[in-house]
């Protein structure tokens, strides 16, 4: 006989997320990711000053805010087809690094700790389930590292903030590289945060998570998805350093190929959405909310790679890199931010190696008349996109992709579910009444549901019923 | 609001910062500097020009009056206070300003702050300079773009707050 | 008890925070205060300010969550979830709790752009959770931009409908704390102004004057070159930004001097203009926010 479990709100995640899960035999057998909030972005853009879009963008998630900024600043790059140069690259990259390194610190420790640790410092920390298995030694040391990461994960925003002016939603990203110049007093200061933070990631971040592995084996087989793999590349062609981490790359279990932008795209035959095809190139999705629509259950939309499904995350950069076995699960997600934050860490030092201090990246820009761009970026979560276009000077379209929206797509009409929702399917639940595989396998994703429902959507009455 | 007392005050201001400006630039090298300093004097100058053209209206006003108050310089002052309304505010000075520049509401839209113009808006007839205020940067205000006619939308948000047009640069009104 | 401030201690608005929240402390310590309940909902946005809030140094998130408030409920940091954290929520109702709102309230299809849960069935909207707290909690905080005032959730043309906090309880008297996202201090410090002292003195838009007094234009450390006409012309200049669209000269909050992360640096610090993210009005009111053709070119002959 078929159960219903639904969780709605899968806490600990950025933004609002619901998942309906269907069981027998105490197997998942099928999965529903839904998206709960909806603001707009994309409506709201239209219109306004494309030097704009860099700050607003970023407010569509608080948590990955400098990447948003980074891919409208790219998008924006293309539109006015300006080459930054090679020390604004490296100035907004190590913007760009602080945010990985603040967000997966945070992560693991405030997002996914709480699903394996018992943390009984306060109430609100201690999940409800009991399958907890770590020692009591190791259990305690790891709750104490709950609160240590706590002041090194400000301190990575502290970092951001040196260059970027505040964080969140920082000020420095912009068109060209960032808005002041380094001088050496900030590349010190910079160097010496990142000292205590790399401190941290190595002595305790990267054993905790193999600690937790040790005695969790059995999410090395859950929450496998596809497979397939997909990076925009990451701290990839600098003139003279080549390719820092991982080149643009896609890989399924029969190949690995370059990546080719024109192969994205993006179908609604799940989401509510009506439009003149159901999939469309990410620079002419025009979409209209559609509430009747059949079988429609999510506002996230669902984009595909060349009709397939992808993965795209720190797992995904890893092992595209060749720096990680190939492996796919929860928990090699969850091993592989841990892994590179410690990679970003490194990446990070070597670009504060190649900053002179004193070089003005700005201009004065000018706006033209008509033009498109679009920004690909790799980013805390994933692959993220940013298509615009402009007309009289003024934002004429922008579409959003983010990788939220690649991990928590909605299914399509060729049969494929979204890549979370098939890293549930197969996954047996010890205790339906307290499913603590669920959320451990969703959040090795790290949802951002304020990313990937920004577009414009309509309401609708959804019944949940639970069926126990 | 504007009389010659003021406008010469304002003129004199302008004439010293100027030349204080010219005197500064022939001491410098920092180009970055003198490029500063060439642009305030530009802005200098146009205010000065402003302020000397409306001197020329209402001197040419004042000129059309009967002979005997051409006589004294003096005289020419007392007749000019006695005749131009007090500093208080006051919508109805018409005789003053029918000399002044007169703006259509499409002469007005050129002026929107962009590319090297000036800012103005319209507030009850009388065209108004924003170009430096701090509350117009962008040559826009919580939304609104320079170059329009705001009088409703000053009464609503600005009721009883006369003070604020008091403080702006009076460059015409519309007609 | 009201201590008194003599000199010569500090009046900036940083020590008086410190003082503030150092003293909240003690008195907890002691026994003085007893921790109160709160419930931090995150409604239509972008769960910045919880970020931003875990940001916080004086005094930093642990001493908050350890020592000053037991904090019931928070979907970005709760153990429990689904069912269990909903009812954890609603356990809160017949308590005594201060209420923290962070997000617009999405009004469209009667609230069912923002679903924070399930609850008992059907879904639990932001609109209806903003309701049923905002009418028992024994104060109410508005946090972020998006809860004062509407926000970026509530841009033009606004799909969802959201719209400020206020909005929908129109009755209720609430703390207003606007910033793109909230600083950390102006939550904590309003917040253990509220354990020690009860509310503090706000000002006719229910900011509080310890942090939103004075404009940034009037406390900004480029307020020479502005008084002397002498403007930025793109980003990354040392001069004043008025003329790329700074709106510190409408932005009435202690930017200038409370900087951000930790005293490190602030926008108008990093060379970029203030867009006016702590003004009510935020964003389409602030907008553009960076302009380069309103500044004015000098051509050399």
């Amino acid at each position: 006989m078929n159960k219903k479990i639904i969780i709605n709100p899968l806490t600990r995640i950025s933004g609002f997320m619901e998942i309906d899960v269907t069981i027998e035999n105490n197997q998942v057998i099928d999965a529903k990711t839904k998206g709960n909030l909806f603001r707009g972005f994309e409506q709201m853009l239209v219109g306004r000053n494309p030097f704009d879009a860099v700050y607003f963008t970023q407010r569509i998630c608080g948590i990955c805010s400098a990447a948003h900024s980074m891919a409208s600043s790219l998008a924006l790059e293309d539109a006015l087809n300006i080459q930054p140069m090679e020390q604004g690259r490296y100035l907004r990259d190590i913007i760009h690094c602080c945010e990985f390194l603040q967000n997966h610190i945070r992560h693991f420790y405030q997002y996914t700790v709480p699903d394996f640790v018992k943390i009984e410092q306060n109430p609100l920390l201690l999940s409800d389930h009991d399958d907890f298995r770590l020692p009591k030694a190791i259990n305690d040391r790891i709750s104490q590292h709950y609160f240590d990461s706590l002041p090194i994960s400000r301190l990575a925003h502290q970092m951001l903030a040196v260059l970027g002016g505040k964080a969140p939603h920082n000020h420095g990203v912009f068109i060209g590289g960032i808005a002041t110049q380094a001088t050496a007093e900030k590349i010190v200061h910079i160097d010496s945060i990142l000292q205590k933070v790399i401190q941290f990631i190595d002595e305790k971040m990267i054993p905790d998570v193999y600690e937790i592995a040790h005695y969790y084996l059995e999410y090395f087989q859950l929450g496998k998805g596809y497979g397939n793999l997909l990076t925009y590349g990451s701290f990839n062609d600098y003139k003279d350093l080549g390719t820092l981490y991982v080149d643009p790359l896609v890989a399924t279990s029969k190949s690995v190929e370059i990546f080719d932008e024109n192969k994205i795209q993006e179908k609604i035959d799940y989401s509510w959405f009506t439009s003149k095809k159901s999939t469309n190139q990410p620079s002419e999705a025009v979409t209209v909310p559609d509430m009747e629509k059949e079988k429609a259950y999510s506002w996230v939309k669902a984009p595909r790679y060349d009709n397939l499904p992808f993965e795209v995350g720190p797992l995904a950069r890893l092992i595209l890199s060749g720096a990680y076995d190939n492996k796919i699960s929860a928990m090699d997600r969850t091993i592989a931010r841990a892994i590179e934050a410690k990679k970003i860490a490194e990446i990070m030092k070597i670009l504060l190696q190649q900053i002179i201090p004193g070089v003005d990246v700005q201009k004065k820009y000018e706006l033209p008349e008509v033009a498109a761009g679009r920004g690909l970026v790799d980013t805390t979560r994933g692959a993220l996109g940013h298509w615009l276009g402009i007309q009289d000077k003024k934002l004429s379209f922008y579409q959003i992709i983010t990788p939220s929206t690649w991990d928590f797509s909605t299914r399509d009409n060729n049969g494929y579910r979204g890549v979370a929702e098939e890293a549930l399917i197969g996954t047996p639940i010890q205790n339906p009444d307290k499913p603590a595989e669920i959320g451990r396998i969703l959040r090795s994703f790290d949802p951002c549901m304020s990313c990937a429902t920004h577009v414009y959507s309509p309401g609708r009455q959804v019944k949940t019923i639970k069926v126990f | 609001m504007q009389n010659i007392a003021l406008l010469r005050l304002q003129i004199n201001n302008l004439v010293t910062q100027a030349r204080h400006d010219i005197f500064t630039l022939s001491n410098q090298d920092d180009p970055s500097i003198k490029q500063q300093i060439l642009q305030r004097l530009w802005e200098t100058m146009s205010s000065i020009h402003f302020l000397s053209e409306l001197l020329a209206n209402q001197a040419m006003t004042t000129l059309s009056f009967p002979p005997t108050q051409q006589q004294s310089p003096v005289d020419l002052r007392n007749t000019i206070q006695q005749q131009i309304p007090p500093i208080t505010p006051s919508r109805n000075q018409t005789s003053q300003q029918s000399n002044q520049r007169t703006f259509s509401i499409e002469e007005l839209s050129n002026y929107d702050g962009k590319n090297g113009r000036a800012a103005y808006v319209a507030v009850d007839d009388i065209v108004y300079d924003v170009t430096n205020n701090r509350a117009w940067a962008a040559a826009s205000h919580f939304g609104l773009t320079a170059g329009k006619e705001y009088s409703g939308e000053f009464a609503s948000c600005h009721a009883g707050q006369q003070s604020i047009l008091d403080s702006l640069p009076v460059v015409g009104r519309v007609g | 008890m009201k201590p008194y401030i003599l000199p010569p201690e500090s009046m900036t608005n940083e020590a008086i925070s410190s003082r503030l929240t150092n003293s909240a402390l003690t008195n907890i310590d002691k026994g003085l205060i007893k921790k109160k309940n709160l419930v931090y909902l995150e409604l239509n946005g972008c769960s910045g300010n919880i970020i931003s809030l875990l940001n916080g140094q004086n005094p930093d998130f642990e001493y908050t969550l350890n020592s000053m408030v037991n904090l019931r409920y928070c979907n970005s940091l709760m153990a429990s979830e689904g069912d269990r954290a909903i009812e954890k929520l609603m356990n809160t109702l017949d308590e005594d709790f201060i209420l923290a709102v962070e997000g617009a309230v999405a009004l469209k299809n009667n609230g069912l752009y923002n679903v924070i849960g399930s609850w008992e069935g059907k879904p639990l909207t932001g609109l209806q959770a903003a309701k049923m707290f905002g009418e028992r909690a024994s104060h109410i905080l508005a946090v972020g931009a998006c809860a004062t005032h509407g926000g970026i959730s509530a841009a033009k043309p606004n799909p969802s409908q959201s719209v400020g906090l206020q909005k929908v309880l129109p009755q209720k008297k609430m703390i207003k704390l606007p910033g793109c996202p909230v600083h950390p201090d102006w939550f904590l410090g309003t917040l253990a102004h509220l354990l020690l002292y009860g509310e503090p003195e706000t000002d006719n838009m229910d900011r509080p004057l310890m942090f939103y007094s004075s404009l940034i234009h009037d406390r900004c450390p480029r307020r020479p070159f502005f008084d002397r006409g002498i403007f930025a012309e793109k980003l990354g200049d040392k001069t004043c930004l008025f003329k790329l669209g700074c709106r510190g000269p409408v932005t009435r909050v202690d930017c200038p001097t409370r900087q951000w992360n930790g005293h490190v640096n602030w926008p108008i610090g990093d060379d970029t203009p203030c867009i006016g993210c702590a003004q009510f009005g935020f964003p389409d009111a602030m907008a553009p926010f960076i302009s380069y053709d309103t500044t004015k070119v000098v051509k050399n002959e």
